[in-house]
């Protein structure tokens, strides 16, 4: 055996246990599951052939229309509000002032922090009997004071505020790690050519931005798609039905429903939207990354 | 370079092998069976295991927590197994909450699950796959009450232990009733005016705690019993059947009277964001005069009156009625207890079923619970007077399977989720129920039809 053939054989007998670990574990359940996303199925008895019945359903049931409006509106939500807030934050949190670094801490805090225990915390928080209808109550605002989780008008703004709240400082760290990568040079050469603020951040600072603005906009877009945990552990999807996101109806068409069969077209559906989404996003911000 | 490339094989090779023994097929699971038994015992004395071999049988439950009649029903099963098999070891596998129903499904299908183990109306579905042994011809299966007929049996054959007969209504603060010289309200009319009357004292007439499911779901279905089957002495199956609808006007009626109770304010404001212990402090706190909840309340009441310092009173029970006064009990069985059919240790398993059927073990598990036995006989005494009160109406009151039995968990859903979105505020429309209908016609496939 020569050098070149051992070399391959190390390196196949390196990558063979990922392989096999990875057929097993993601390839081989991903395509079961799309057998099974054509059946009947309640995870106890077998699966029956039913055709397209699942896909099409899907277009008349209420319930996931609604989820997916939620969804949606989340996501663009996330990109709309969050994204251009946390640059402005990271801008902001660039400058050198004296507490900078306890506000960086402050405001990447709920990142670290587990969504469920923050979920909870924010529960009691807007409980009717909670801290704020009772801070509201102080001010002399007590009708404005509700069930902010437990009415259908309020409970979707409120998780759509607890999402960008969450994200903020997340997305605020990697617009910032973007920012001190820019060269100071650059400013400098800016300065003396006479650009003004508004023009060295639009003609400087935003291009060289794009490689963070890239991964910003894919995460909020993936992880707005795809929110689970905070309306899961807040409201279960409720009152009735208004607050239920993608993710949440599937897992409950699945876990709470039995309707695995439904549950795993729905899935499949959403992962395709995501994988489209996305693939136009990249597309579109790639295109205008710039090297230094 | 050689000695390190026939480790990197062998290495490789024996994570193969690992691999394919777990994706093998059920002969592949029996050669693993040896390395499970540390854990299952029952795979340790496949076969050999008599009252000189020692063995460990594994139970599956949910429900067993701190609660002393629980702690008192676990011991009682060990001392009685002791007594039996001096060298049998029970292994408790308790996974409080709901994943323990999906835990247990898996552990089904993997060939993994306790010998013995506790389900939730499961018998039909776990019996038409063959994962349940039969246990026809048990002492204690002559005697089941044949009302609970769909909780046990299937196709003829039983497969499980109904542990105890449920029986959910409102329960009342005797103190208040009095106070205000309400009587027991015998038409959803005479109820109304009680909530009327409480209201205006300025206590809070029903505490709700909704953002349990469960307790909403138990509500609903508890108000709907009456409803449908005064229209149709076989309402589940008639929804079925599609004789009936989730559209009709047994359903609006419900979502009707709920909206009414929501605009007059007779539900607690909270009751969309807190869970069924809040719930359950808000009525024994004395700040509620009615609660809806299962036979455990005057238990939890009494917990409540000792650790919260809440002021104690008596408890009394009355089930849901309709506008004309018409009553049906629902006939809930919270557990079943069943045997894994892939048991190595079949008779020990039966042994330990049949010690659980025992009346010593059985009738304080029932007591504890306030649950009737679903074995006939049993002459229990129950020393919680609101448990009486419990017991009295449920002689003297109409009572059978619950509609919902039918429905598939889809439609149950849907249902629901009206109900929460009317509770929280948002004017009923008959529209809504169109959804749950939908998922009825759907999802009529996942359902099997109780044994009548």
């Amino acid at each position: 055996m020569n050098n070149r053939t051992r070399e391959w054989w190390t390196g196949f007998f390196f990558i063979v246990p990922a392989t096999i670990l990875f057929i097993a574990f993601v390839y081989y359940p991903f395509i079961q599951s799309i057998f099974y996303s054509f059946t009947e199925w309640d995870s106890i008895r077998p699966a029956k052939y039913i055709g397209l019945d699942n896909y099409t359903f899907l277009l008349e049931d209420s319930k996931m229309i609604n989820a997916a409006k939620n969804t949606l509106l989340i996501t663009i939500f996330g990109l709309a509000i969050q994204n251009p807030l946390s640059l402005l934050l990271a801008v902001l949190l660039n400058r050198s002032f004296r507490t900078r670094a306890f506000l960086r801490t402050a405001f990447y805090l709920p990142v670290v922090v587990s969504l469920v225990v923050t979920s909870i915390v924010w529960g009691s928080i807007l409980q009717y009997d909670g801290l704020l209808n009772g801070l509201l109550d102080k001010i002399g605002l007590a009708e404005w004071g509700r069930d902010w989780l437990g009415n259908s008008h309020t409970v979707f703004p409120t998780i759509i505020a607890l999402t960008q709240w969450q994200g903020l400082g997340y997305s605020a760290v990697i617009y910032l790690a973007g920012l001190q990568s820019i060269p100071q040079e650059l400013y400098e050469a800016a300065k003396i050519d006479g650009a003004s603020a508004r023009r060295r951040f639009f003609h400087v600072t935003l291009p060289l931005l794009m490689p963070a603005i890239t991964i910003v906009v894919f995460l909020t877009i993936v992880g707005g798609l795809k929110l689970f945990d905070i309306p899961y552990v807040m409201t279960g999807g409720g009152p009735g039905s208004s607050s239920y996101t993608l993710t949440l109806a599937i897992y409950n068409a699945a876990f709470r429903e039995n309707t695995y069969g439904y549950a795993i077209a729905a899935g499949i559906v959403l992962m395709i939207f995501i994988m489209i989404v996305t693939l136009i996003q990249l597309r579109i911000t790639r295109r205008r990354e710039v090297e230094i | 370079m050689r000695k390190r490339m026939t480790l990197l094989m062998s290495i490789t090779l024996l994570m193969a092998m690992t691999l394919s023994a777990c994706g093998g097929n059920g002969n592949g699971n029996e050669a693993q069976s040896p390395k499970a038994s540390d854990n299952s015992g029952s795979v340790e004395s496949a076969g050999s295991a008599s009252n000189d071999n020692a063995f460990t049988i594994r139970i599956g439950t949910w429900f067993i927590d701190d609660r002393p009649y629980m702690q008192e029903f676990k011991a009682n099963i060990e001392k009685a197994y002791k007594a039996k098999y001096p060298n049998g070891t029970i292994q408790w596998d308790i996974t409080l909450g709901d994943t323990y129903s999906d835990k247990l499904k898996a552990e089904l299908a993997s060939d993994t699950a306790p010998d013995v183990f506790f389900h939730q109306g499961q018998t039909a579905k776990f019996g038409e796959v063959g994962y349940l042994a039969d246990l026809t011809g048990e002492p204690w299966t002559e005697k089941l009450n044949p009302g609970t007929k769909s909780s046990y049996l299937y196709k003829d054959i039983v497969y499980s232990l109904p542990m105890g007969v449920a029986s959910s209504g409102i329960w009342y603060n005797k103190k208040i009733f009095g106070d205000l010289g309400i009587q027991v309200p015998k038409s959803w009319s005479e109820l109304e005016k009680a909530f009327s009357t409480i209201k205006a004292s300025g206590i809070t007439p029903v505490s709700a705690g909704f953002k349990d499911i469960w307790t909403a779901q138990m509500t609903f279905n508890l108000w709907m019993q009456p409803y449908g089957n005064e229209s149709s002495q076989t309402y589940g199956k008639d929804l079925y059947e599609g004789k009936k609808t989730l559209e009709g006007p047994e359903v609006q009626a419900v979502m009707t009277h709920l909206q009414d109770m929501v605009d007059k304010g007779y539900l607690n404001k909270t009751a969309l964001s807190i869970d069924w212990p809040q719930s359950a402090e808000l009525f024994t706190s004395g700040k509620a005069a009615m609660i809806v909840q299962g036979p455990w309340m005057p238990g939890t009441a009494k917990e409540n009156f000792e650790t919260k310092g809440h002021t104690a009173f008596d408890l009394g029970y009355f089930p849901f009625t309709t506008d004309k006064g018409y009553a049906k009990l629902s006939i809930g069985i919270d557990q079943s207890l069943s045997i894994n059919s892939k048991t190595k240790l079949l008779q020990q398993a039966k042994d330990l079923v049949n010690i659980i059927a025992s009346p010593e073990v059985y009738g304080p598990f029932n007591v504890g619970g306030g649950t009737v036995p679903a074995i006939q006989g049993m002459q229990l005494n129950y020393p919680d007077p609101a448990l009486n009160d419990l017991m009295k109406v449920v002689e003297e009151t109409d009572a059978g399977m619950g509609y919902e039995s039918y429905l598939p968990a889809s439609a149950m859903t849907s249902l629901v989720e009206t109900f929460t979105k009317v509770a929280s505020g948002i004017k009923f429309n008959p529209k809504d129920l169109a959804e749950a209908q939908k998922k009825l016609e759907k999802d009529k496939g996942t359902v099997i039809v109780p044994a009548e």
